[in-house]
């Protein structure tokens, strides 16, 4: 049949294919509610193996993050909602009213708003993107991703990356860490082989380790009363560890600072700083300050080329980034809502196409079988099962397609799957 | 006749609005500002070649025409560095400055040299013509990357990092680009140097204790001093960048008040 819109058609099947979304995140349920659904990554794979079994879907893509727990897919169906109840039903009263259903183009909105980090607890926080991405690669991995959820979370994924780049959502860091490194940034041309002192093991340290290695700095760990937590960072980034006693003689070789140790004094002092910026001839030194109490000397910024930031400074920071965050929020939303738009008019017209190509299929079928049972063979029977169903149809489609009103032409196909069983 | 000219200003300004509302997050990047910086340069390319063309000389032969020639280097220098470093927000700062000199340029009366002078249809002249302008618009860059150094440091050190900073070039790289803007700016002062004194030879031309060969000499030394100075241990980085605006402030008075009081033989 001609101008079947193949590359978007849903799958063939059964008709009425819809877009379905059911779950829970961090509007409707606790981190303690949350975090009894939470499925690692390496474990997704399992658990869609699992629901398809569980259910009878054969279709579908679990996104599991910290936030939220969502199960997509083309057709509908209790079973979802029950099988996640099902994971954890010893909490299955409190979880009453807290799962949410979305169909069609709510589904679809909600989405590429995941995607975008519109809907994420820090607003337009970048790696809910990749987590997008894994959880549908795992569904496509073990073969329960249709024509329709591919398409669905390839836009999802384009709608993503275009928030991303056509607002300022994700321009500017939000999170302590990223804040930190990104400063680095603005103060070296480059962190390859910058030498940063880590001291202490905490978790926003930790994480402003990952991303200075992560840019090539070279990292010493320094440990403090906690030994053990601050060698398995060193082992976990294959860097140097050594006692916190060890760090003003270090001083003077390094480029950063970041301290969050648990010491109830300054381990940097003013004087440690004067010695280290005269031997490293005034240099561009960065100083973090994580840690409560302090344990760099705030006096230790009155150095040229010293820049000293404590926690306070970039929460303020943080906070400021939020509000320019936030202010872009409409901008993102009308954006998604002119791709799930498109999208979902798009989507309509495949199912048309199929409900069409499906009744073009069912009187090929008749055509065939009338001529087998005249006796026409071969060739010519192949070219009259073609041409007669294409003579008949060809007009009618075309007056459908390009004449008639969406909700007339709605009707007529509701009417033709009625009549005709499709 | 001027057209050129004019429509050269208009982009400017229009590269300078467009970089300002950009900067202001009114539009979502810089790509219209560049564009019209893009045009506005090859027009002002247009210009200089059309003056050349006119009058069969290296298009310097009076103070509007060194304006000109300046604004085009600086520009070209800091379209090169832009393709390099991938930063806009300076754009708008140099597209300003750059409406700054060419502007009053407009004043100026476009005239020819009275006379036929041989020396402005010389190679050898217009080599040291245009590699000592050339100079000045590098010493320009570096005054300008030096600004913007001090605006980084002092906002960093008050931990104002908002979304400007966030746009700044590293504070490394702007460092960098002084210590090379004077190098490069240093290597052609004393290129033209060299050649304006060969032709002086060639040409058995007297006059070598006058204004303007004192103040290049002046110029060269200040230059040759900041470019020694940068690496020795204790040097601050802030004066360092203060002392550059500094030595392009001399540079300018080099440029302009020279003029007045030159013999009126070594102009530009």
């Amino acid at each position: 049949m001609e101008n079947i819109n193949s590359e978007f058609a849903p799958p063939g099947g059964s008709g009425g294919q819809e877009i379905y979304c059911v779950g829970l995140s961090h509007h409707t349920t606790g981190l303690t509610l949350r975090e009894k659904f939470y499925v690692r990554p390496g474990a997704l794979t399992e658990t869609l193996k699992s629901f398809r079994q569980d259910t009878g879907i054969g279709r579908a893509v679990i996104v599991s993050t910290c936030n939220r727990f969502e199960i997509y897919a083309t057709r509908g169906s209790p079973d979802a909602a029950a099988w996640i109840l099902g994971r954890a039903p010893e909490i299955a009263d409190q979880m009453q009213g807290r799962m949410t259903p979305r169909t069609g183009i709510d589904a679809i909105t909600h989405l590429f708003s995941v995607a975008a980090g519109l809907d994420a607890q820090v607003l337009g926080e970048t790696q809910i993107l990749g987590q997008v991405r894994d959880s549908y690669e795992a569904a496509r991995i073990v073969g329960m991703t249709d024509a329709g959820l591919n398409m669905l979370f390839q836009r999802a994924l384009s709608v993503g990356k275009r928030v991303r780049a056509e607002t300022k959502l994700a321009e500017t860091p939000v999170s302590v860490s990223s804040i930190a490194v990104r400063l680095c940034e603005k103060i070296f041309d480059t962190l390859k082989n910058r030498h940063a002192l880590v001291v202490g093991a905490g978790e926003i340290s930790s994480l402003a380790a990952e991303h200075l290695v992560e840019r090539g700095a070279r990292i010493t760990i320094f440990s403090t009363r906690r030994r053990e937590s601050a060698e398995d960072l060193a082992r976990a980034l294959s860097s140097p560890c050594q006692p916190v006693e060890n760090l003003p003689g270090q001083l003077a070789g390094a480029d950063i600072v970041v301290s969050s140790s648990g010491a109830p004094h300054a381990l940097i002092t003013a004087e440690h700083v004067r010695q280290a910026q005269f031997i490293r001839n005034g240099r561009p030194l960065f100083l973090v300050d994580l840690a409560v109490p302090r344990n760099i000397a705030a006096d230790a910024a009155n150095f040229e080329n010293v820049f000293l930031y404590n926690l306070d400074d970039l929460d303020a920071i943080a906070a400021e980034h939020r509000r320019e965050r936030e202010k872009e929020i409409p901008k993102c939303e009308h954006l998604i809502r002119d791709e799930a738009d498109a999208f979902w008019a798009a989507w309509d017209s495949a199912a048309q196409e199929d409900t069409l190509r499906r009744f073009h299929s069912r009187i090929a079928d008749v055509v065939d079988q009338e001529l087998m049972r005249s006796g026409v063979d071969g060739t010519a029977r192949e070219a009259l099962k073609k041409s007669i169903p294409n003579r008949i149809l060809s007009e009618a489609f075309r007056k459908s397609r390009t004449e008639m009103a969406g909700h007339d032409r709605h009707t007529l196909l509701e009417a033709l799957k009625e009549f005709f069983g499709l | 006749m001027d057209k050129l000219f004019w429509m050269a200003s208009l982009f400017y300004f229009l590269a300078a609005a467009g970089h300002f509302l950009w900067a202001k997050e009114i539009l979502k990047n810089a790509r219209i500002g560049k564009a019209f910086l893009i045009l506005a340069f090859v027009l002002h390319s247009a210009e200089l070649l059309r003056q050349g063309l006119i009058t069969g000389m290296f298009p310097l032969f009076n103070l509007r025409n060194a304006v000109l020639f300046f604004s085009w280097c600086v520009v070209l220098l800091y379209g090169a560095l832009l393709i390099r470093h991938r930063f806009e927000l300076l754009s708008f700062f140099t597209v300003v400055l750059i409406l700054v000199f060419i502007l009053p340029a407009a004043l100026i009366p476009n005239t020819a040299p009275s006379g036929d002078r041989p020396a402005l249809r010389d190679w050898v002249t217009a080599l040291h013509i245009g590699l000592s302008v050339f100079s000045y618009a590098a010493f320009c860059v570096a005054a300008l990357a030096a600004c913007g150094y001090l605006v980084e440091h002092r906002r960093l050190k008050n931990k104002d990092a908002g979304a400007v900073v966030l746009r700044l070039p590293p504070l490394e790289m702007l460092d960098t680009i002084q210590t090379k803007s004077i190098r490069c700016g240093l290597s052609t002062l004393g290129l033209g140097t060299l050649t304006g004194f060969c032709w002086a030879v060639r040409e058995s031309w007297a006059v070598l204790v006058e204004p303007k060969i004192l103040m290049t000499g002046f110029v060269f030394v200040i230059y040759l001093f900041l470019a020694l100075i940068r690496r020795r241990p204790g040097i601050s980085t802030r004066k360092y960048a203060g002392a550059v605006i500094a030595g392009f402030i001399v540079c300018l008075a080099s440029f302009f008040i020279i003029n007045f009081i030159s013999s009126g033989k070594h102009q530009f």
